[in-house]
């Protein structure tokens, strides 16, 4: 039910038709690549992931705003074995990584106005982690609130005012907690913007 | 592009990652897990000649001593007991017809469990209808599992209250659906799975 009202949420928020600025609001559709301790959890691209930004112009270049997002990591291993101690238990396992982003973001704009413009862009927030993992009838199953860092590299091609494709790479760094590793991961993301001046 | 007509490929969008949501596992061997667990203090090298009754006892959890238990169907007794020998035997064990020659003895159990859940959710037709409505009973839907427990038993290791040792055990878990077919060849994969994770066994 989360994952419906995260996704109704988004799809209010980019259709929205805000009125600003030199603003803009994106909705992407992101690949992401699990990396570090993420991935000895879940060794699969997720190819499941959408992530909603919007920004605001503070100057010609620089731009400040939000972004919020949604991951699914999932892996099915077949024929695993976990020993711990004396014990052996064996069996398929079905891992499971939902995460949400919410950062605020800042973003340099090197060609503000062009029909392409690259930007570089950092994010600062938290990332919210639920873990999965089932294996025979039985579910182990945590969550947590990491610390995230993302720096991002994009461009935006916008051949008429108004609406603009996006393209980024994004590399989150969601720090590790006392009691949960770390949930660091590279996305793709590429996709619509929406722009006014 | 007009506003109104973004909305389509996006909502198509949203639609699409809410349906694709993985759903774990989608046959029922997906669900089957197998655990052991050993005694470190057993020197299963020095035990060689093992005892095993022919049938499987159906733990039902309504044992009179004085009947005594009921036992598994005898096709699948007879199927899962001989799978338990051939391990045995191909790991070096020796059978013997007379407990009091036997180092060790192998016990087998199984246990059948059906899981109810009850689903009240006709309280979600109020948004739609006003009012709601009701069923006079709950919606129910069951599903059943079976485990199947190996049990080896040290006969020469005694304690004060005269009770012998465990020194292994093997559990099979999983739902029992299926095909009988697939359900034979599900149990004789867990019965050697046990084995094989249970290297120590070997003589």
């Amino acid at each position: 039910m989360k994952k419906y009202i995260l996704f109704a949420l988004l799809f209010v928020l980019t259709t929205a038709g805000v009125k600003g600025q030199a603003s803009f609001s994106s909705l992407q559709y992101t690949v992401a690549f699990p990396t570090g301790d993420l991935k000895d959890f879940v060794d699969k691209t997720s190819w499941r992931g959408i992530n909603f930004d919007y920004r605001k112009g503070v100057s010609d270049n620089v731009s400040a705003g939000f972004s919020i997002g949604y991951q699914l990591f999932y892996e099915h291993r077949e024929n695993t074995t976990v020993e711990q101690g004396t014990i052996t238990l064996y069996g398929d396992q079905f891992r499971y990584v939902n995460s949400c982003p919410v950062t605020a973001n800042l973003a340099y704009n090197f060609a503000p106005g062009e029909v392409i413009s690259p930007y570089l862009g950092l994010g600062v927030g938290t990332l919210y982690r639920e873990t999965e993992l089932d294996m025979g009838l039985y579910m182990v199953s945590d969550d947590s609130w990491h610390f995230a860092l993302r720096p991002e590299a994009g461009i935006l091609f916008e051949p008429q005012p108004g609406v603009a494709l996006m393209l980024n790479a994004k590399y989150m760094n969601a720090f590790k907690t006392e009691d949960m590793d770390a949930a660091n991961s590279i996305s793709l993301n590429l996709g619509i913007a929406w722009t006014w001046y | 592009m007009k506003p109104s007509l973004l909305r389509i490929p996006i909502l198509g969008l949203l639609l699409l990652l809410a349906g694709c949501y993985p759903e774990g596992p989608e046959y029922t061997d997906e669900y089957d897990i197998v655990v052991t667990n050993y005694d470190e203090a057993c020197d299963f090298k020095a035990k060689k000649f093992y005892a095993m009754p022919d049938e499987v006892v159906k733990i039902d959890g309504q044992y009179d001593p004085a009947q005594g238990p009921d036992f598994i169907d005898p096709y699948y007794s007879s199927l899962i007991v001989n799978r338990i020998k051939s391990n045995l035997n191909s790991r070096g064990y020796v059978e013997v017809q007379d407990t009091g020659d036997a180092d060790i003895i192998v016990l087998t159990g199984a246990l059948e469990v059906t899981n109810i859940s009850y689903s009240y959710w006709y309280d979600y037709w109020g948004y739609y209808y006003g009012y709601g409505w009701y069923y006079p009973y709950p919606v129910v839907s069951t599903y059943t599992t079976g485990t199947l427990l190996m049990t080896m038993i040290d006969r020469k290791a005694i304690n004060p209250s005269g009770k012998a040792r465990g020194v292994w055990l093997g559990v099979i878990n999983g739902l029992m659906e299926g095909a009988s077919t697939d359900f034979v060849k599900r149990i004789d994969r867990g019965i050697d799975q046990a084995f094989i994770q249970s290297p120590y066994l070997a003589h």
